[in-house]
Parts: structure tokens; sequence; C-alpha cells
């Protein structure tokens, strides 16, 4: 294996990433760092770290 | 995974003279496959072909649009920079990567139309992560 140059994933490697992706898209809005201020008036993003 | 040498004079030679290569996978050619993540009404998400790092995935508007400031207002760069936050997201979620990095790359003399490239890099690949020219 060298530093350089490209992995060469198989077509069923390739698969199965896309596949978990696929996965975690679909889901993605319940992720705690997605949750949306919906009731925010300033429209979607995360929730803000608490101050201090 | 195991790691092979890329040509990248031939793979220069094909981003000149080939296809644009985002839009000959959305309209199926044979030879532009990808796996697709996502896809909505304006935007495409795809696994790179040439991975440097596992899951580097590229997002890119569908319509053939070449400048990423000039070519796009407010509301339509906003909407991309959303997919991209969301499949980097997923990236994170799957790969588990150490840091996450954003490139928006291509050029005029080749890989014109406008994609970024979400790449999780690991402590492992910290060497070799900046090399992102196959697309
Ligand atoms: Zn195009």
């Amino acid at each position: 294996m060298t530093e350089n140059g490209v992995l060469a994933p198989a077509p069923e490697q390739s698969a199965d990433m896309a596949k978990r992706l696929r996965t975690s898209i679909a889901a993605g809005r319940d992720r705690p760092c997605d949750q949306r201020l919906e009731q925010d008036e300033s429209g979607p993003g995360c929730v803000p770290p608490a101050a201090g | 995974m195991e790691r092979e040498s890329v040509d990248l004079d031939a793979y220069a030679a094909r981003a000149r003279t080939g296809s644009c290569f985002i839009c000959a996978y959305l309209d199926g050619h044979p030879d532009y496959q990808h796996e697709t993540i996502y896809k909505d009404d304006a935007h495409v998400a795809f696994l790179d072909r040439w991975p440097t790092v596992p899951g580097k995935a590229l997002v890119a508007p569908k319509a053939h649009i070449e400048h990423i400031a000039r070519d796009l207002d407010e509301a339509a760069f906003s909407s991309l920079m959303l997919v991209v936050h969301r499949v980097a997201l997923a990236v994170e979620e799957v790969f588990r990567p150490e840091r996450t990095y954003l490139l928006s790359l291509g050029s005029q003399q080749g890989n014109t139309h406008v994609h970024w490239h979400i790449a999780g890099a690991r402590p492992a690949s910290r060497t070799s992560v900046n090399n992102f020219t196959p697309s």
C-alpha cells in the first residue's frame, strides 16, 4: 500500500458504503446535532450549546 | 481497501476532452456511473469513483453551473450547502473521521461543473488526504 494513489473499492464495497450513507442521510434529521429550531423564528439550525 | 496508483496524465486528458462527468453521470452514461447517495430536485450526491479516503463523496447541483460563487444566488448557494452539510454529517456518522474536509475544486480546463468534495480525514491518512485530484 502506498501513501499516494487512490483506493480501489470493489463494487460491492462501494454499494455497501453508499447504502450506509443513504441510510444515514435519510435519518439525518433525527440526529441530536441536527435538531431544528422549529419553534424559533430564526429558522433552521442546530441547537446552540449552552452559554458558559 | 487496497490503494492503486493513478495515471494522472490520462486522468487529466479525460477531464479535458471528455464529457462533463457530472452531466454524463446524470444522463446515465455507462462510462460515468457513480453510486448515488442523495438526490433532490436540484442536487445530487454520489461516491467518488476514485476515492482518496473511504467514503469520499461529491455533492453537485444538477444544473451545469461552472462558478461556485457568481453562478449561484444566495438561495441556491445556501441550499447547495445544506446538502453538503447533510451528506457530511452522514460521512461523519458512517466513517467516524477525525476531521471533515470540504473542497470545491475543478477548473475551466476540465471538471468545470461545480461540485464539493466531502472527505473524512483519518489520523492515518494525514499525509495522503490532500490528494484530491482524481474526482
Ligand atoms: Zn455538467
